[in-house]
């Protein structure tokens, strides 16, 4: 079947099969930041926004997003330069593969800060950032990264 | 073998939807985020997206969340923020991440009676009642009883506003994970006299359950004697069991404790 994607701005025509999972389809279509990580709906690599909220695109079917729009971690390029130097800067990146993810979900977090719905406070910036997962890291340095980036004492 | 869908359709009306669901295969498609873990065929996989039951409304004494709103859609409406002090929204905050909670739908956690599931065995302790398109109204806990409603649609859950105070425990592993036995305990809040108590536990692992016992005691007193033993007897009454997880014994424990300090956390 034919399925219309806004992906990062531009409307696609893309075949698909009714069973495959928009991670695998933005992944054939070079959209390479989509990472393949637990591919079960828990480690979050695989993270991408629909019409502007995080989903786990390894368990959203791509046919039920035909007519959506779809951000990836390459459709906000410029927050993604920041982003990975803020990261850079504490030392909170190693092999790097939950990067794209962690970072789709700040670039949200900061939307969903401003409206109101996420309170800038580190137990609330961790709780959304709870479903994505780092094997290297431990967390400190991203956090640590992350509450100076947002300016949560 | 993965899930294989063989053909995908999205109606526009739930009259279009109920009857291509009567076709030999057809299954109603809800957030889909555990149909990866499953190995079976569908024929027709039908997307209820576009038929009209996704927002979430007030009617009369009601909170009407339709059965196609996200878990986050819900999480975040003024009306569920706003009811018994945000219970609803506190326990939907703990499910799963962010980036599930905004795909996984209420149909699709309800429907399928899902064991594990917080949202069911919170939504329980309130005052609940689903409807489906052909089947009508009924109570949650009448859902939960009977048999699984298959070539039906489940169209919308209904939260009576009834002003309950509430509380959710769960004992998890870790807090990113699911929860291995839970317990949410309500009551009517009428100026500081606590009456018509629910007491719902789960992940037992079955799906949830009321005590009624429990609730009998907690309608007679609410002292710290009647709180154990209600405890006791939700331990009694309930079935336990283990998986690979818990023993059904050491969650039946854990339960009494949860059920004990919601109840107190209830009634401050």
């Amino acid at each position: 079947m034919k399925i219309n994607l806004k992906i990062n701005g531009v409307w696609k025509e893309v075949e698909i099969d009714p069973s495959d999972y928009l991670l695998d389809v933005l992944r054939r279509e070079g959209y390479l930041s989509v990472k393949k990580g637990c591919d079960t709906g828990t480690c979050g690599a695989c993270t991408v926004l629909r019409d502007g909220y995080p989903i786990l695109s390894c368990a959203t079917l791509a046919a039920t997003c035909d007519g959506h729009e779809i951000t990836t971690a390459e459709g906000i390029a410029d927050e993604m330069e920041d982003y990975a130097k803020m990261l850079a800067g504490e030392g909170a990146e190693q092999c790097g593969f939950c990067s794209p993810g962690l970072m789709v979900m700040l670039y949200a977090l900061k939307k969903e800060i401003e409206n109101g719905k996420v309170k800038k406070t580190k137990e609330d910036i961790r709780r959304y950032l709870i479903g994505n997962l780092c094997r290297c890291t431990g967390y400190a340095g991203q956090e640590r990264a992350i509450f100076r980036y947002l300016g949560v004492e | 073998m993965p899930l294989k869908i063989l053909n995908y359709v999205r109606p526009s009306s739930l009259e279009q939807a109920y009857d291509l669901l009567q076709e030999d295969g057809a299954e109603i498609l809800g957030g889909t985020t555990y149909a990866r873990l499953s190995n079976r065929t569908i024929k027709l996989a039908i997307d209820l997206q576009n038929v009209g039951i996704g927002s979430i409304y007030e009617i009369g004494d009601y909170i009407v969340v339709g059965a196609m709103a996200t878990l986050a859609n819900m999480q975040f409406h003024d009306l569920i923020m706003e009811y018994a002090d945000g219970y609803l929204y506190d326990v939907i905050s703990y499910i799963w991440s962010v980036q599930l909670r905004n795909v996984a739908t209420v149909g699709g956690t309800i429907v399928p009676k899902w064991g594990f599931s917080d949202f069911i065995t919170a939504l329980l302790a309130l005052d609940t009642e689903v409807e489906f398109y052909k089947a009508g109204r009924m109570n949650l806990e009448d859902y939960l009883k009977g048999m699984m409603i298959k070539k039906d649609i489940m169209t919308a859950l209904y939260i009576k506003k009834t002003p309950r105070k509430a509380s959710f425990k769960f004992m998890r592993n870790s807090e990113y994970d699911f929860s291995i036995v839970n317990v949410a305990v309500s009551a009517v809040n009428q100026e500081g006299k606590f009456t018509n108590w629910r007491v719902a536990v789960g992940a037992r692992p079955g799906v949830a359950a009321l005590s009624y016992k429990a609730m009998e005691i907690l309608n007679n007193s609410v002292d710290y004697e009647s709180i154990e033993k209600a405890a006791k007897e939700m331990k009694n009454e309930l079935k336990f069991s283990s998986d690979f997880r818990w023993s059904g014994e050491y969650r039946k424990e854990v339960a009494g404790t949860l059920l004990q300090r919601a109840v107190k956390e209830v009634i401050g």
